[in-house]
């Protein structure tokens, strides 16, 4: 149960960066505008506090950490709240590490548990390294302009590669403005949609655009909801590589 | 006799009560922060004894304080109680660990994990991780705790080195007053090496008890699903015909897989197996085996299946399977996140086998059912 609910806050937490790799532009191609993007997304480190809120017909449960990442490849993230206190994920290259408190116990994932679904459905542990960039997985067409919450977005269809993609489709509604992804539907091989994303709210730090607050709503279950909220954030502040490792991991 | 066992028991809990006041009070000024925890299980359950039905009770709470305000060192005190017919308290874990240039150290009551392996490892030789357990209703199955002063140096990013000493012998209670005095060749002393080679996590170590030595070795890599083995001996001092004879008695291997499996309904499945095997164990079934221990059989296995549809539901069913006299038990069960820190457990133990067998249908507990709740805040 403990290894599914941190699976589900990694997927959440790399939204922020996954998402701003489905760019498009209308003078560049596809594949230049999600080079650009990804380019332009990275980030030399960054240090953020967040929540993420699963609601159903009983409720609300809040599940609060902290994060710090380097480059696009290294990040240890701790949970706060009380119930996962102190659990923690170590994603260093290819290497995923899980710690698990009560047990005093390190896990390691390793080689095709890589390509396992992030659980709720939208990324593959391999998608989490960085491995892997969307124009591996996805043909991108350009399907024209919506407004979505006022704002003007390009709209994008994206079409799995092959089999492996959790998504065998996705559509995306991208801010023509800020670049940042403002909503997306996830759809199964047989074009119905499973999940909805929203993007409510986008903020800039150090002259970044950087989305902060997602709902995530699954279609095929009724008044489920998740929401992710990140309540600070710091990028391009200085890290100590020394904590990507199994001692901070740990401690 | 039953005055001065009262005025010792007084004594002894007036030592223990001041020293967790101290404690207590020790912990916070580490540095103002800390963070508290509760956490209460209270479960009710049936079960067959004999040829009737007997029920129980029992309320569990946990009282964790952590230091959190210095980022060099932690403090940690877990306050436990049981009450069912009677009240029983318990220090299952009290420690402090400080990080210093190049290592930290650990000294008080805590766990280690040593080797690889959810219910079966051998690599695990200071707790006996390759022994039997008598319930498989947890959530985490190993959670042995003891008095250890630990030292951990980094090597590298995925590299360390470990030393320990354990002051009290194996399966020893908490120490008895602030002064017990042990006798070093009464303490047990290990120490292990841990490195990642081409994406396989290698671990020896050992551990040295009076009269004997305990290697081991462990390692765990991926081949379609995370795949883990340890290997360990219990050498004694003595002539080499001894050794040979001992590696004969104890060598202990254990082994496993683990493979978890998205569904395309938005949930995961994962899938475990573990055995361990005694080569030299006893592989005809014995007639003096008594209920839930071991005798010694070559080979065990534990299966496990469990399904999370969601973030907030989860079951599973797990076995523990005597190969050689053909019993077992199976433990099914279900949790319910339903309100933040709250979960609804259901969980049903079933034995199979002959009456002979280790869980033989007839033993008591052959069958059972519990149900309760569990709340964290």
């Amino acid at each position: 149960m403990n290894k599914y609910v941190i699976r589900n806050v990694l997927l959440l937490l790399f939204l922020p960066l996954i998402p701003v790799q489905h760019v498009f532009a209308r003078n560049l191609t596809g594949e230049e505008i999600i080079k650009k993007m990804e380019a332009n997304q990275v980030q030399k480190s960054a240090r953020l506090e967040g929540v993420f809120i699963i609601t159903d017909k009983f409720g609300e449960r809040k599940k609060t950490f902290k994060l710090v990442s380097l480059g696009t490849d290294r990040t240890l993230l701790e949970f706060t709240n009380p119930e996962e206190a102190g659990q923690k994920i170590l994603r260093a290259g290819d290497e995923i590490y899980l710690y698990f408190p009560e047990a005093e116990d390190v896990i390691h994932l390793k080689g095709s548990a890589l390509r396992d679904s992030v659980l709720g459905s939208d990324f593959s542990y391999e998608d989490l390294t960085g491995e892997k960039g969307l124009l591996d997985i996805y043909d991108v067409e350009a399907e024209g302009m919506e407004t979505v919450n006022g704002r003007e977005c390009y709209t994008l269809k994206l079409t799995a590669k092959n089999r492996k993609a959790v998504y065998p489709g996705e559509k995306l509604w991208v801010d023509s403005e800020l670049f940042v992804l403002r909503k997306a539907y996830y759809y199964a091989l047989s074009g119905r949609l499973i999940k909805e994303m929203e993007i409510r709210k986008v903020i800039k730090v150090k002259g970044k655009n950087i989305p902060v607050w997602f709902v995530m709503e699954d279609r095929m279950k009724k008044d489920s909801r998740t929401t992710f909220i990140i309540n600070n954030i710091q990028i391009d502040v200085p890290v100590d590589p020394g904590i990507f490792s199994l001692e901070e991991l740990s401690w | 006799m039953v005055m001065e066992l009262k005025v010792l028991r007084s004594k002894r809990f007036s030592v223990l009560f001041t020293f967790l006041i101290l404690m207590i009070y020790f912990i916070p000024s580490v540095h103002a922060k800390t963070i508290t925890t509760v956490k209460i299980t209270a479960m009710a359950g049936v079960t067959k004894i004999d040829d009737d039905i007997g029920i129980s009770g029992i309320v569990q709470s946990s009282l964790i304080v952590k230091s959190s305000g210095n980022k060099n060192v932690r403090g940690y005190l877990e306050l436990a109680a049981y009450v069912t017919d009677t009240v029983k308290f318990d220090i299952p874990r009290l420690y402090i660990k400080a990080r210093f240039p190049g290592f930290r150290i650990t000294a008080g009551k805590n766990r280690v994990s040593w080797g690889e392996g959810f219910l079966f490892n051998a690599g695990d030789i200071i707790f006996e991780g390759a022994g039997l357990l008598r319930s498989l209703s947890y959530d985490v199955l190993r959670t042995e705790t003891d008095w250890l002063a630990d030292i951990y140096i980094p090597l590298g990013l995925f590299s360390f080195a470990e030393g320990i000493v354990l002051p009290f012998p194996a399966g020893s209670a908490a120490p008895s007053s602030s002064f017990t005095v042990v006798h070093w060749n009464n303490a047990r002393y290990g120490g292990r090496i841990v490195t990642q080679l081409a994406g396989i996590k290698l671990e020896a170590g050992g551990l040295y008890t009076k009269n004997t030595v305990t290697p081991y070795i462990s390692f765990q890599g991926h081949l379609f699903a995370d795949i883990y083995s340890d290997c360990s001996v219990i050498l004694p001092e003595g002539a080499v015909t001894a050794i040979v004879d001992a590696v004969k008695d104890s060598l202990t291997i254990t082994a496993g897989f683990m493979r978890q499996i998205s569904v395309q309904a938005g949930g995961i499945v994962t899938v475990r197996m573990e055995t361990r095997v005694m080569p030299y164990g006893l592989w005809t079934q014995t007639e003096t085996a008594s209920a839930g221990s071991d005798p010694g059989y070559g080979i065990f296995l534990y299966p496990e299946l469990s399904y999370a549809p969601d973030t907030a539901l989860n079951f599973s069913v797990r076995s523990l399977i005597s190969l050689i006299d053909l019993s077992g038990i199976v433990f099914a069960g279900t949790g319910w996140n339903v309100y933040q820190g709250l979960d609804i457990m259901v969980q049903a133990g079933l034995q199979f086998g002959e009456s002979g067998g280790i869980w033989g249908w007839n033993r008591n507990g052959g069958i059972s059912c519990s149900a309760g709740f569990r709340y964290r805040y």
